[in-house]
């Protein structure tokens, strides 16, 4: 039997994207549905699901923790966020400016992006120490005591904040390309109209590349609603001797939402909880991800317009 | 005379620039500084006030000490394992979904295009649990196939990058190819592959650091010492008990500067590819 | 040829994938090629404490020819829990106490009371505490090879220079001693620190356990609002206001990040007070520590002279998970390392006092520098214990959050302690 043309078509796009199919299921609907499944079950990662109907959603709304580390959360999707990336637009405008070893400003703005986090966060934690971190002797130069950043929870999430805009290169990047392909004509007639820099940078610059911001501003949450290995590496340093320390840092201030969700599988034991936090964080991630969509839709619409 | 105040104007702000981005540059490179210079400092001189950039003494010995302290080359065997293959599993995949994607015109290249970025937005934490039991029960945990295996079902971040490139690929080529006789699969290495170098130049390099500085998963995944990776060779530093911060720092040091070589080597691929990336969303 | 090489490419990667794959996935040997049974075991010690594992392991393969004992060095909690779940569990591991209390609580541990019973094992050369640290509802779990408990070490010449020549025996005078020797340098920073804020972790115990608190009852309660608790915390919060939290709070973050280095702020005499275990001395001996120092009891109260002494009681054990491959050969190691050749390696290698009475009076034990202070304050016998709770470490958690809010000056004690006691209310 001969296949039509669409046929074939269907049966070579399906065998090029099996992969990816393959993968989709087994690592991404399986485990939502299964994850969905366990915050119906106590277990301890050992021992088989026993079913306990709505017990963990219970647990989860009445944990003060939950709410505090959704919080903390938010936190860092909606104030490091941004902050992340106006310092890579700032970074980004000024490697797009012509100037001598322009080359070599714009590796040494980028190089900390390619260093493994377990490797920065450890050095962070020794630039934040009070006594001999470079921060807080810095600082002192101009006559100011710096906090004790990671002991004291009105700082701890502000020093994320600054340890995240050190990492921000890879936006950076793709900021500066695209401010490259703002024409220049743009500029030009602006000028001859007598704007100053500043409005040229708010009615050429910023619409000219707000899709890419917007973009951009996406991965950023996505990321921060990751936000895992640095925070799991200052608590552990933090514990000192035999657990002195809150799992989730100084007053649980650095307690993000995946750390809690794996404090509670693998320190607790308790996998159902666990899993209904999971799935907590899945609608929240889903709403926000709607409220994305509509937003890029929204952008990208008025872009084309213009 | 308003022209030389105009040049003097001029001047400042460019003085001011210059200031500018030296302060930046230096912020930015500091904390390398930190390490290179602590680790070649003995930890009483770490911890001397006041605090000098610089070593008083330099020493060597903290970097043999931090290499024997931790099976260091084994771990880095191990990582460099996992990352070549990390890597080949997403060049062989990503462009080969992606194009299934935007140059054959099937139903389901619609669905998936969209369902991509909707996967990119499941956090990791929220698949952990049901993953981590899958491998446990089929016992691959203590094995690199948890950390391999999804390298080779495609990544979505990798897929949608790829995909927006071959999309500004012209059909025309791809079509001629058609009409000469070639078949999908080799239109697709003949034709379509070869001109994807700059966009998996990329993807590959997503994909290194993405391999090499992994944390979670081999900290969730592995639990025999002998298969570390280097990021947790790293941790073992930070005891319960004590941190060695010298060490450490040496250790660190090792760690970061094979990804430092290989950025110094791919610096314009590098730069490029990943300036490209988020362009068209 | 571009193809092929694709293809080459996939084909290797397949199979450096697939061939560590198969291999790993099996189940370990059982037997050595001379016949010897193999005997898997954790130990969480890293560095030149594994080396005395190690040390007691060759030994224990020398001693006898039925079993080979593997040892290896996990330090991640979380590790044990990945093993047991993947079918991957040692024959036989080392924790502390709470631990084996945690993975008794969930089933995970075998009675080592079988074998006991069985075998007519003496149990009574063990210290009563360190047996009641291991029994679970009436069994045995697990065997102690250490135990340790926390005293009170002094700056004399610090102490003096305040103007007392005396340790203090209770709370309220080691409060007047702290005060007068805290000292504040040109900035305002913290030089010396009196009162022992620092590590953390004895905050929340001895400084409160000398007071008559704790943070349960015997049934695993949570107690937070234990009127020695808030007292205790009381006092913290006096020092604190006198000198200003953030200079503590500086202080207490750097003496975290060079603890138990050379630069140490207890080794390096800028603290007067220290609250902390049996292996400091010898810290500061291989440090070369010029601090002069004494060991004395932890305070009791003026209204309560009988807490002095009051410690946390922890025990070091091995236990046998309940999907051991080899509980025969783990139980026969477990005799071996808690035993006296073996504990005794393992204490005098590590800093640990003997769980054994029997090594009490061993020469060795009683020249290590500090032991026989120590040895004295476990024979007062009223170590507080680790209670049997499930959500412990949760429960450990959310107290010590509690305390930061106290430490930062941000709630009353009681009011953080009262919200704290909502927040436990399903902790059991």
């Amino acid at each position: 039997m001969k296949l039509s043309q669409k046929q074939r078509d269907f049966r070579n796009g399906l065998l090029f994207a099996l992969p990816w199919i393959i993968g989709f299921l087994a690592l991404s609907v399986y485990p939502l549905i299964a994850s969905l499944y366990y915050s119906f079950t106590e277990f301890n990662a050992v021992t088989t699901p026993k079913w306990v109907g709505f017990e963990n959603f219970q647990d989860v709304f009445h944990d003060p923790l939950v709410w505090k580390s959704l919080r903390n959360t938010l936190f860092m999707v909606f104030i490091s966020t941004p902050v992340n990336l106006f310092v890579a637009l700032l970074l980004a405008t000024i490697v797009t400016r012509n100037f001598k070893l322009k080359a070599a400003v714009r590796t040494a703005f980028f190089l900390p992006s390619v260093i493994p986090m377990v490797a920065a966060t450890m050095v962070w934690i020794w630039m934040f120490d009070p006594t001999y971190g470079y921060i807080n002797n810095v600082l002192s130069l101009f006559g100011v005591q710096g906090p004790a950043w990671l002991m004291d929870a009105r700082f701890t999430k502000w020093a994320l904040v600054l340890m995240g805009t050190w990492n921000v290169g890879t936006t950076m990047l793709v900021c500066m390309a695209s401010l490259q392909e703002v024409p220049t004509s743009y500029y030009e007639s602006a000028e001859i109209d007598g704007a100053g820099a500043v409005r040229k940078f708010f009615s050429i610059t910023i619409p000219c590349i707000a899709h890419v911001l917007v973009y951009q501003a996406i991965l950023g949450i996505i990321n921060a609603f990751q936000y895992f290995q640095q925070v799991y590496i200052i608590v552990t340093a933090n514990s000192g001797v035999k657990g002195g320390s809150a799992a989730g840092g100084p007053e649980n201030s650095i307690l993000m939402y995946p750390l809690y969700i794996f404090h509670n599988a693998f320190t607790y034991l308790k996998m159902g909880k666990a899993s209904a936090m999971a799935w907590l964080l899945f609608i929240v991630v889903a709403i926000l991800a709607v409220v994305m969509v509509k937003v890029t839709a929204k952008v990208t619409d008025s872009a084309g317009r213009e | 005379m308003g022209n030389d105040s105009y040049e003097i104007r001029k001047l400042i702000g460019k003085a001011l620039f210059f200031i500018l981005v030296a302060v930046l540059c230096l912020v930015y490179v500091s904390p390398f500084l930190v390490m290179f210079f602590t680790s070649f400092k003995t930890n009483s001189d770490a911890f001397t006030i006041p605090v000098k950039l610089f070593p008083r003494e330099w020493v060597w010995e903290n970097y043999p000490a931090a290499m024997s302290a931790i099976p260091y080359f084994k771990y880095m065997g191990n990582t460099i394992y996992i990352t070549l293959l990390s890597v080949i599993g997403q060049l062989i995949v990503t462009p080969m979904v992606a194009y299934s994607l935007s140059k054959i015109d099937w139903k389901g290249s619609k669905i998936i295009s969209g369902l991509l970025m909707a996967t990119m937005m499941i956090p990791i934490t929220v698949t952990m649990v049901p993953l981590y039991r899958i491998y446990s029960k089929l016992g691959l945990t203590n094995t690199y196939v948890p950390l391999i295996l999804p390298t080779f079902l495609g990544k979505a971040f990798y897929i949608i990058l790829t995909r927006q490139f071959f999309m500004g690929l012209p059909n025309s080529l791809i079509e001629a190819a058609k009409i000469d006789g070639a078949n999908e699969f080799q239109r697709y290495t003949k034709v379509a592959l070869p001109l994807t170098k700059p966009i998996l130049t990329t993807v590959g390099i997503y994909a290194f650091l993405d391999a090499w500085s992994d944390y979670l998963m081999p900290m969730i995944f592995i639990s025999k010492p002998e298969k570390y990776t280097l990021s947790l060779g790293l941790q073992q530093f930070m005891s319960e008990y004590s941190v060695d911060w010298a060490r450490l720092m040496a250790a660190a040091m090792v760690f970061v500067v094979p990804v430092i070589i290989c950025f110094a080597i791919f610096q314009k691929n590098f730069v490029r590819g990943i300036a490209t990336s988020g362009l068209k969303a | 040829m571009r193809n092929k090489l694709i293809g080459l490419v996939a084909v290797v990667a397949m199979l450096l994938i697939a061939v560590p794959a198969a291999f790993a996935g099996g189940s370990q040997e059982a037997t050595t090629s001379d016949g010897r049974q193999i005997v898997t075991f954790w130990y969480n010690n890293t560095g030149d404490e594994a080396l005395v594992y190690e040390q007691v392991i060759a030994d224990y393969n020398a001693s006898q020819d039925k079993y080979t004992v593997q040892g290896l060095s996990v330090t991640d909690a979380q590790k044990l829990i990945v093993a047991m779940s993947s079918n991957e569990a040692p024959d036989v591991f080392k924790d502390s106490n709470s631990r084996v209390i945690q993975l008794q609580k969930n089933g995970l541990l075998q009675s080592v009371q079988e074998y006991i019973d069985a075998e007519g094992f003496d149990t009574s050369v063990y210290s009563e505490q360190s047996l009641a640290a291991n029994t679970i509802d009436g069994d045995l779990y697990a065997l102690p090879i250490d135990a340790y408990t926390i005293q009170m070490f002094y700056n004399k010449d610090l102490l003096e220079a305040a103007g007392y020549t005396e340790p203090p025996k209770t709370m309220e005078e080691m409060y007047e001693m702290a005060v007068a020797a805290t000292k504040l340098d040109a900035n305002g920073s913290i030089e010396v620190l009196g009162y022992p804020l620092f590590p953390y972790a004895s905050a929340r115990q001895e400084l409160i356990y000398g007071f008559g608190g704790t943070w349960w009852d015997e049934n695993g309660k949570p107690t937070p609002e234990d009127p020695g608790i808030l007292e205790s915390l009381n006092m913290n919060v006096r020092y604190r206001n006198e000198f200003g939290g953030s200079s503590l709070d500086s202080f207490i973050a750097t003496a975290n990040t060079n603890r138990y280095t050379e630069q140490d702020m207890f080794f390096t005499g800028h603290q007067l007070f220290r609250l902390d275990g049996s292996w400091l001395p010898t810290m500061m001996e291989n440090f070369g520590s010029t601090v002069n120092y004494g060991i004395t009891f932890v305070p009791g109260t003026e209204a309560h002279p009988e807490n002095r002494g009051r410690a946390r009681f922890e025990t070091d054990s091995v236990a046998i998970p309940v999907m051991a491959q080899n509980k025969e050969g783990a139980w026969d190691f477990i005799k071996y390392i808690a035993g006296y050749d073996g504990a005794k390696t393992i204490d005098l290698g590590t800093g640990n006092l003997p769980a054994l009475t029997t090594l009490y009076d061993d020469p060795d034990v009683q020249n290590k520098a500090g032991f026989a202070e120590f040895i004295e304050a476990l024979q007062i016998g009223n170590g507080v214990q680790y209670p049997h709770m499930n959500d412990f470490d949760e429960y450990i958690s959310m107290v010590n959050a509690s305390l930061d809010t106290v430490y930062a000056l941000r709630a009353t004690p009681e009011q953080a302690m009262a919200d704290l006691a909502k927040q436990a209310v399903n902790i059991d």
